[in-house]
């Protein structure tokens, strides 16, 4: 379309646009049904890791992404922890991703990652086991956020706040980080307030 | 109903969803107003404005950013302000399930949003054809999915 572009009529150019557009979106999608699939059905094999290295590896594999758009990250020095180390990678790629994605326009985004043992029992509401430990992540951004009264319909899969025009998106992500952190029988959860900023916290059980 | 002021009002958050509808509209013979919003939570402030006059169809696709399709039906079907307001379902879903859903919360009709530009015609032809009030009274779930 690019090559033969000024000899088409705008109308011919609007649809072709819409074409691509389409499908475009199609192809993700596909890619991250099967990624939710897959995270679905894969075999749960915890092997103590290192977050430090994993979250290099995350950094690398987003070098492009988080260099473009100017984000800092400011990370804790993070545990070992029973993990499965490809899943844990994408749940947080696909956190940090979104925290890059719903930035805001005005500032740099500045994501902060943190670690704090936590006990079970003072969040049994939010389906901890009371008798356990949790090693409990939380990773907050300075992006536009949400309204608290979404928090948990966006771990539910094809849920977005967004029209598709504003944010693109497939409404899969945050799914697949649900499934994740539920294969480690841990939990996830968000807080934000719009306009200021997300908060994922991330239980993982020891 | 006279039908040249036939009100729709189409809940989509798929634009071009939402420029096929308008564009399919544009070359029926009868041609009602449209008027869309792009999601359930645009809706639902545009059903319940003080000063809105009421549309006579709405048309709602179920999976939509904030507020979904069932979201909204539930809420219109229990407000008595929206008592004489039809509810088309206009969705991708034929899951059983979204169906069966739909017809116990009170849609008036369910619409699959067909795959090309013709069907889509003949299918807003057919529902802005229907005379409501005969429709709803003999309503049950054979003739519930609109199928052309």
């Amino acid at each position: 379309m690019e090559k033969s572009g000024n000899n088409l009529s705008e109308n011919v150019k609007d649809y072709l646009e819409r074409i691509i557009a389409s499908t475009a979106n199609m192809q993700k999608l596909i890619d991250d049904l099967l990624s939710f699939s897959r995270t679905a059905s894969a075999e749960k094999k915890l092997i103590p890791f290192d977050l430090n290295s994993l979250l290099d590896e995350v950094k690398k594999s987003m070098k492009y992404t988080l260099e473009e758009q100017n984000v800092t990250i400011i990370s804790d020095h993070l545990p070992v922890l029973k993990i499965i180390p490809f899943q844990f990678q994408q749940l947080l790629e696909n956190i940090i991703g979104n925290a890059v994605k719903y930035s805001r326009t005005d500032v740099n985004p500045v994501i902060t990652i943190t670690s704090e043992v936590v006990t079970g029992k003072d969040y049994t509401a939010e389906g901890a086991d009371y008798k356990k430990n949790y090693n409990k992540l939380s990773v907050t951004d300075n992006g536009i956020g949400f309204e608290q009264e979404y928090a948990k319909k966006i771990f539910e899969i094809f849920q977005r706040l967004h029209g598709k025009n504003e944010y693109s998106g497939t409404g899969i992500g945050l799914a697949i980080c649900k499934k994740i952190v539920e294969n480690h029988e841990g939990f996830i959860t968000a807080q934000s307030r719009k306009g200021e900023g997300a908060v994922f916290n991330i239980f993982i059980p020891l | 109903m006279q039908y040249d002021s036939l009100h729709i009002l189409l809940a989509d958050d798929d634009p071009d969803d939402r420029l096929f509808f308008k564009y399919a509209i544009e070359e029926l013979k009868i041609k009602p107003i449209v008027s869309t919003v792009n999601d359930g939570v645009e809706l639902m402030a545009y059903l319940t404005k003080p000063e809105v006059v009421l549309p006579h169809v709405v048309f709602l696709d179920l999976n939509m950013p904030r507020k979904g399709g069932m979201e909204c039906l539930k809420e219109i079907r229990t407000n008595k302000l929206f008592k004489d307001l039809s509810v088309a379902i206009y969705s991708t879903s034929g899951s059983e399930k979204d169906i069966e859903e739909s017809f116990v919360l009170g849609a008036n009709i369910y619409i699959r949003k067909p795959n090309d530009f013709n069907s889509l015609k003949k299918i807003l032809a057919e529902v802005i054809n229907i005379n409501w009030q005969y429709h709803t009274s003999g309503l049950n779930k054979e003739n519930f999915v609109l199928s052309i």
